[in-house]
């Protein structure tokens, strides 16, 4: 474990250097997580990847002002939280209701989630941390399997098809999953996220 | 169950009837609101890294950076002072510029840009004439204009790529340095080697729309890259429509003969004959084949836009690109509409172009800035 970080450190410092190896590094570290996040706002894949991309470009140019490892999922997300705000706030969010009430319900409520989220606070890098470790930890095929069908949208069966187990095998995954998540989180979640993890 | 309910919304899986249901269970009391904040916060922050190498968007993001110095280093000793020297005044430049860019982001917004590996960003103005250096203060082509022409240099021998980025209601061209011709319509953006590399492939990314006419060299095959499609020909004169808002990428052939062919899946591959437009579903991913004429595909390089049997919607979409404006339709029954006919762009406002769909189905119009919205007769 120390070793791995020590690793991470002096990609950090190449990486602040100009270094284009440890760039990629920490672009495959964070890249799918950051278009993820910004998926969840504004509901369009290509609108997220170009932002992440935005958020990376942006990054890079701006790498001397980083500070610490952490500092680079910080900018991240705070770099597409401000630009996530933007979309929505100039309605280049595409309509997914016919009811307008509901979209712009949706729409206020994604905007207050968006502008409560602080990036640099220890109490997110702590979360995050231990959110990404508890998933990292998974083994890789419940990882594999927890991703599908938590990021994917993926149905036990899609899933099952794909990696050629049987079903049953996937909903077992799955659940160890849940319950190896549950353990590490539970002191940080309110009860309506575990009652919510635990079904 | 609202557990269920709330998975299913965080999923993108809940029906729009459900979505209803979990608003309405939000806002029975500010503490389920106060739940829903804190649960939604977990959950977007919480996106496991995915396995799968996005090798393509890294390529995207890399030919926007600077090369690194190491490549540099490779040259003779006497170089070495020079370079040092060019080097630590480039980030200068690049801090100047990038600080430029934010201030300005908004008049600028307009304009041709061109984003070279350095990092540095240039304005095009179409009034001026001007010499493009590379990093190291070579003059390496000329704009002229609404054109961009490379010169080759045969001496450089790294690839270095720039980027065009067109704005909407507006069309550049560039000649590269192998003599390659490229027009770029509106809301295109093209990524290029500042030089073919003689060794390599000649190899672009394409975003957005443009027609081709490539300069023939059998040895080294010129490629471009169209999100999940490759393009791959020897010397010919095609087009290729690429936008990210369209569901579809498509390639017609004027002369010549191309191959595309899915880039993750080599095999699934299609050969083009002069006249064959092909099409390529980005959701079925696979490719369709039809005849056409090759001009109705190309005239936007004449200023002209030319349609068959389009519906109305497909028709506003490039409209919304030429005159860098939205539309909103609210008439359904217009959208499916399909039209024949030829527009000259460049001789008429929109508002005249909309006067011409309204002679042959009336409907009614706001336009309030940049927002066109279409109502019911």
């Amino acid at each position: 474990m120390k070793n791995i970080e020590n690793e991470e450190l002096k990609k950090f410092v190449l990486f602040k250097k100009g270094n284009e190896a440890a760039f990629e590094y920490f672009f495959y570290k964070f890249y799918s997580t950051i278009v993820g996040f910004c998926v969840q706002f504004i509901y369009d894949e290509n609108e997220a990847k170009c932002t992440a991309q935005e958020a990376f470009l942006n990054l890079w140019k701006q790498r001397e002002k980083i500070e610490t490892v952490n500092g680079i999922s910080s900018f991240l997300y705070t770099y597409s939280k401000s630009k996530c705000l933007n979309i929505i706030r100039h309605k280049r969010v595409k309509q997914k209701y016919t009811n307008h009430i509901l979209s712009e319900k949706e729409k206020l409520l994604n905007l207050e989630i968006l502008q409560s989220l602080e990036f640099d606070s220890l109490t997110f890098t702590e979360l995050e941390t231990l959110i990404f470790s508890s998933i990292d930890e998974l083994p890789e095929k419940t990882k594999e399997i927890f991703r599908k069908k938590r990021f994917e949208n993926k149905k036990n069966k899609e899933i099952a098809d794909e990696m050629n187990i049987s079903i049953k095998t996937v909903e077992a995954h799955f659940s160890s999953a849940i319950n190896v998540l549950k353990k590490k989180l539970s002191a940080y979640l309110p009860a309506i996220l575990l009652y919510f993890i635990l079904n | 169950m609202i557990h269920d309910l709330l998975y299913k919304y965080l999923n993108n899986e809940a029906s729009e009837e459900e979505v209803l249901q979990v608003f309405d269970w939000i806002e029975k009391s500010d503490k389920n609101k106060a739940d829903f904040i804190q649960l939604k916060k977990l959950w977007v922050l919480s996106v496991p890294n995915s396995n799968a190498k996005n090798l393509y968007d890294w390529n995207l993001i890399k030919a926007q950076i600077p090369l690194p110095k190491k490549k540099f280093y490779s040259k003779t000793l006497k170089y070495v002072a020079t370079i040092a020297i060019v080097f630590a005044s480039l980030g200068y430049l690049t801090n100047v510029y990038f600080k430029a860019d934010k201030k300005e982001s908004i008049e600028l917004k307009d304009y041709v840009v061109l984003e070279k590996s350095s990092g540095k960003i240039e304005y095009i103005s179409e009034k001026s004439n001007k010499n493009i250096k590379d990093s190291l203060g070579n003059i390496i082509g000329k704009q002229t204009n609404k054109e961009l022409v490379y010169y080759k240099n045969s001496a450089i021998k790294t690839v270095t790529y720039n980027t065009i980025k067109v704005p909407f209601s507006k069309t550049f061209k560039v000649v590269l340095s192998d003599g390659t011709t490229v027009h770029l319509n509106s809301g295109t953006t093209f990524t290029y080697p500042e030089q073919f590399n003689v060794a390599n492939t000649r190899k672009v990314i394409l975003k957005g729309e443009a027609y081709f006419e490539v300069f023939k060299d059998k040895n080294n095959p010129f490629i471009v890259e169209a999100n999940d499609v490759n393009i791959e020909v020897l010397g010919t004169t095609f087009n290729v429509s690429n936008y990210e808002d369209d569901n579809f990428i498509n390639c017609v052939l004027t002369e010549g003969s191309v191959r595309l062919s899915e880039k993750e899946n080599q095999e699934n591959s299609i050969i083009l004959k002069p006249n064959d437009k092909v099409t390529w579903q980005k959701n079925a991913r696979n490719f369709t084949l039809e005849q056409v004429k090759p001009y109705n595909y190309a005239a936007w390089i004449n200023g002209e836009l030319v349609f068959n049997k389009e519906s109305f919607n497909n028709i506003a979409k490039k409209i919304e690109r030429y005159y860098d404006v939205k539309i909103v339709n609210k008439y359904p029954f217009l959208g499916s509409q399909e039209f024949t006919g030829t527009i000259k762009i460049k001789e008429k406002d929109v508002e005249t172009i909309l006067d011409l769909f309204k002679l042959d189905t009336p409907f009614k119009y706001t336009k309030n800035n940049s927002i066109i919205e279409i109502y019911n007769p």
